[in-house]
């Protein structure tokens, strides 16, 4: 034993140092099984056998212990941190109450598939929107959604937000440092994505699969060309596509991936016109005629979805549902906006950097950015697009700068010879261990592990991983006295109420807005919004109970209770109970007979 | 570079069958959506119409004790069509039209014939000639990109309610080929006004009335279609439309919705219309309106306009116009006459409804009738309904008696 070991053995002698025998022993067997020919040069100094007295064996230095792990497995203190850092971002995801809006209608619909293995035609859950075509863009991941909050109840949707966010990241964070080789600018992209999502784009709906999936596409074809990122053009052929047809099936966003296939091929035709002034220059490129054949055998593949061609017309002409104008998410950007806001220093930003970047711009990147921009303008809905391009173009115009700074600053001799990081299986460790506890420290995992638990206990957990703004308590109410006919609705809560209210309860609204008739949808804003006849709508529908939140439908709360006609049948700080003194349905079955 | 070629030959091919194949797979409806989004085409709903006549709901009862000839003569006599020629109202002659239908004919010059009527809803030349000293009106018809269209509202010239045109002019018999003459075109007819309300229906729309009973007139036994927008529209939601809500809510203090209602169920007899789930839905409701209309009758005989309010309506009684009165005997009266018999109050009520109605028509003034034209129109058509009479045929019969009469009076004289 060489005299580290000689070390290790005199450690346990030293003062203070009471290691219960029961610790220490296991120790000292792996310590000597760790030992390796080359490393007991000097064995012969190891007593063959300890004395009774020195029955604590010494433990070995870790650094000086020989890299068992195979060569393959082993990775780099980066590569562990960056895992150490996603397990954490995974495991806080994954505690993030559940937004209450319409997560539970994407359930409730992927639960229908389920049950009857088709998907509905027409909408199955609204009665005033009976007969309303359903063309369900979101199909696959409401299955999805179904199947992992019936194994698992919201552990199981806290699952798909967290690996959906996380997916996000991590690809963002990938892309970076394949384009640029620097983690601090992977750190910055993250940082910039992160910022520009944030109101819009971490609540958990199938509209996350499909910023994965579009993360997913500019990994495989990014707008920058890099040797390390370039994929094999026979990969491209079947990837990119094979993404596309997973996009469209899982979120109606995929035209967002077609725009961006053609803006990649638009700008690369424009830079190859312009460098060589030849027309003809596209058609001899072969990588540009492949980007336009990729980009038309993903918009074939696109079709490969339950509804063929009509999936495009309804994507398409989505936009063009009146009902969204009343729908904020869905408005025109403005500098007031956090949106807005957000949007106009990523422009700066982005103008700052492209005007000292040394690098190249292509054209594709600029129709991307102001293509997308420009979509973002009209619906700020879009912004979601928009992040992840900005970021990325921030970051490999930000790192090209960077490494011009650090060329004039420091001399040849100055700039540090790029080493590789040393792999090692410590690494490989600490990332496994980082991703076994994100698994197990994770609700889904603790169910996994340790079951579901006591009803009281799942009870418990289900209330925890409710939003704020979950009607929980006012729902259980409606449970108990079961509402006869049409109940009207806060928008924002038919999704729940349809979840986890009254199994034939008659909802005036859910947040699928669209798929409401304009008429109803009209009568909705002026019953919630207190305008000219709203007594009159409530009326003509024969609503009997009005469930509202109070902060939003102060007013209608306020009506309803000075009206001669209503009266309050529950109430708490978050919502408020209605119900007609004189109920219509009643009067219809009932009141004649009585009479 | 022939190997890229071939790819791209490949992959157009690819492209070109998959869209081919998807648009071949692509459903009428969602390939008709596709064009309008396309090609710009206006989407009307493929809906075949079975006839060129429209079918006709024959009243159930002849019964002289509720209503004699007499009486019922009297009655006719004060709703006969004579307006006034200018500004002649849409619904004044929609309202005639329905009872006297297009067959009608009267001796007097003053009143408008049947095919007058029509021709004053149908022909635009016909319609200037009574407004051509009003300034600004626009015409009855509009002409559309994708049809013919009656236009309805508030204003002066327009017809009062969506569809209602199209319900009279059904209901008094117009065929499907009959002419239409628009202000700019002279090739539509009929059947471009029905296929031009299927299109712009919307079953959420304020008043349904007339639509359903249009839609059930014309288009039987078809249960289902899909409207301008998608959406499958069928007898069952129009009826559960018509159902939905307070019964009071509708027009003529929602006796309209009744009325439709019972002319769907008595489509649904020959022609299966709706479902059976519907049907019992249908039949609990008009039998709850039976019930309280029951309780609802004043001594009198007239029913009020709460009349939906059941014993309430008595015990506290609202405040009703004579009109409002009118509006209610007269449409359930209606409503009643093609009823079967288990959606009736005792026959008391009904000849006692009959009764103040006859009272309180006969007596009015030819300008007080016109002023409320379109409430007594209902009163004379239910009365005739309950003895089964088409009015026109009955007045003639009427005349050539009373000519009679008159006749063998002068020459027992």
């Amino acid at each position: 034993m060489n005299n580290n070991s000689a070390e290790n053995r005199e450690k346990p002698e030293e003062p203070g140092s009471n290691m219960p025998s029961t610790l220490v022993e296991p120790d000292a067997e792996i310590q000597e099984s760790s030992l390796t020919d080359e490393t007991t040069s000097g064995a012969e100094e190891i007593p063959s056998q300890l004395s009774d007295d020195d029955h604590v064996a010494p433990l070995a230095d870790p650094s000086k212990l020989e890299d068992r792990i195979p060569a393959q497995f082993r990775t780099t203190k980066a590569f562990a941190f960056w895992t150490i850092g996603f397990s954490i971002l995974y495991v806080l995801m994954s505690y993030q109450p559940l937004w209450h809006t319409d997560i539970w209608g994407h359930v409730a619909y992927g639960h229908v598939i389920l049950e009857t293995g088709t998907i509905p035609a027409t909408e199955p859950f609204m009665p005033l929107a009976e007969g309303v075509r359903l063309i369900d863009t979101s199909w696959l991941s409401q299955i999805i959604l179904a199947a992992l909050e019936g194994s698992f109840s919201t552990a199981g949707l806290q699952f798909f937000y967290a690996f959906s966010v996380t997916a996000c990241c991590l690809l963002i964070a990938g892309i970076t440092v394949r384009l640029t080789g620097n983690q601090w600018f992977a750190i910055t992209s993250l940082c910039l994505f992160t910022i520009m999502v944030w109101k819009a784009a971490f609540v958990i709906r199938p509209q996350l699969a499909g910023m994965v999936c579009f993360l997913m596409l500019i990994a495989a074809t990014p707008p920058w060309k890099h040797s390390t990122l370039s994929l094999p053009s026979r990969f491209q052929w079947f990837l990119v596509p094979g993404i596309m047809c997973l996009w469209a099936n899982l979120h109606g966003s995929f035209p967002v991936g077609l725009l961006y296939l053609g803006g990649l091929f638009a700008g690369r035709s424009v830079d190859k016109i312009v460098r060589t002034g030849n027309w003809a220059a596209v058609i001899n490129d072969e990588s540009l005629v492949r980007s336009f054949l990729v980009l038309q055998l993903s918009a074939v593949a696109v079709l490969l979805n339950p509804y063929g061609l009509a999936l495009y017309v309804q994507v398409l002409t989505f936009g063009q549902n009146p009902n969204l104008a009343d729908l904020t998410e869905w408005n025109t950007m403005t500098i007031e906006m956090y949106h807005g806001k957000v949007a106009a220093a990523m422009a700066v930003l982005l103008a700052v950097v492209y005007r000292w970047s040394p690098r190249r711009v292509s054209s594709s990147e600029l129709l991307l950015l102001v293509g997308f921009g420009l979509l973002a303008v009209v619906t700020r809905r879009m912004l979601i697009w928009l992040a992840p391009v900005a970021a990325l173009a921030f970051s490999v115009h930000g790192h090209a700068i960077w490494k011009r700074f650090l060329a004039r600053r420091l001399t040849s001799n100055d700039i540090p010879e790029s080493d590789p990081e040393e792999r090692r299986g410590i690494w490989t460790a600490c990332a496994t261990g980082s991703v076994w506890c994100a698994f197990a420290y994770a609700p889904i995992g603790l169910m996994l592990l340790h079951g579901a638990g006591t009803p009281e206990q799942q009870a418990k957990r289900y209330v925890r991983s409710l939003g704020k703004g979950t009607p929980v308590a006012a729902t259980e109410y409606l449970n108990t006295m079961k509402p006869r006919g049409l109940v009207f609705n806060s928008y924002e809560w038919g999704d729940y109420l349809l979840h986890a209210g009254p199994t034939d309860i008659q909802l005036f609204t859910t947040s699928h807005a669209h798929l409401v008739p304009p008429d109803v949808w009209n009568d909705y804003l002026r019953i919630a919004r207190v305008g000219s006849n709203w007594n009159d709508r409530l009326d003509r529908y024969g609503i009997d109970t009005v469930i509202v939140d109070k902060p939003r439908r102060k007013s209608l709360i306020g009506k309803l209770k000075d009206s001669d006609d209503w009266k309050v049948a529950y109430e708490d700080r978050q919502a408020a109970i209605l119900v007609r003194k004189d109920p219509i349905g009643v009067q219809k079955t009932e009141k004649a007979m009585n009479q | 570079m022939n190997k890229v070629w071939m790819k791209i030959g490949i992959v157009q091919a690819v492209f070109v069958i998959g869209f081919g194949v998807a648009y071949i797979c692509t459903s009428n409806a969602d390939q008709v959506r596709l064009n309008s989004q396309l090609i710009g085409n206006i989407h009307t709903p493929n809906v075949e119409v079975p006839r060129t006549e429209p079918l006709r709901i024959p009243p159930l009862y002849d019964d002289p004790t509720v209503i004699n000839d007499a009486d019922l003569a009297a009655v006719l006599e004060r709703i006969r069509p004579r307006f006034r020629f200018a500004e002649l109202s849409p619904n004044f002659v929609e309202h005639a039209l329905r009872v006297w239908t297009v067959d009608a004919k009267f001796d007097d010059q003053k009143m408008l014939s049947g095919s007058d009527m029509r021709d004053f809803l149908l022909d635009h030349a016909q319609f200037l000639e009574y407004w051509r000293e009003t300034k600004n009106v626009e015409p009855l018809l509009v002409d559309r990109p994708q049809g013919i269209a009656i236009r309805w509202g508030r204003e002066l010239g327009m017809s009062v309610h969506h569809d209602h045109t199209l319900a009279c002019l059904t209901e008094a018999g117009v065929t499907l080929e009959t002419p239409i003459f628009s202000p700019s075109q002279r090739n539509f007819t009929m059947k471009d006004l029905l296929l031009e309300a299927l299109r712009d229906f919307r079953i959420d729309e304020r008043e349904t009335e007339w639509t359903a009973m249009a839609f059930g007139l014309w288009l039987a036994p078809q249960k289902q279609w899909y409207d301008a927008h998608g959406r499958i529209i069928s007898f069952d939601l129009i009826a559960e439309r018509l159902m939905r809500g307070q019964l009071d809510k509708g027009v003529c203090s929602g006796t309209h919705r009744v009325y439709s209602l019972m002319v769907l169920m008595r489509l649904d007899d020959d022609h299966a219309l709706l479902s059976s789930k519907m049907r019992t839905e249908i039949d609990t409701h008009l039998q709850n309106v039976r019930d309280l209309i029951a309780a609802s009758q004043f001594e009198d005989g007239h029913w009020p306009s709460n009349w939906h309010k059941g014993k309430k309506a008595i015990e506290e009684p609202k405040k009703d116009e004579l009109k409002s009165k009118v509006i209610a005997t007269g449409h359930h009266l209606e409503w009643l006459a093609i009823a079967p018999q288990k959606y009736h109050p005792p026959r008391d009520m009904v000849r006692k409804a009959a009764r103040w109605c006859v009272e309180n028509t006969v007596n009015k003034t030819n300008d007080e009738i016109l002023d409320h034209y379109t409430f007594f129109s209902h009163v004379g058509n239910a009365l005739a309904m309950w003895r089964s009479q088409q009015p026109h045929e009955f007045w003639q019969r009427h005349l050539q008696a009373t000519d009679e009469d008159s006749n063998s009076d002068r020459s027992n004289k």
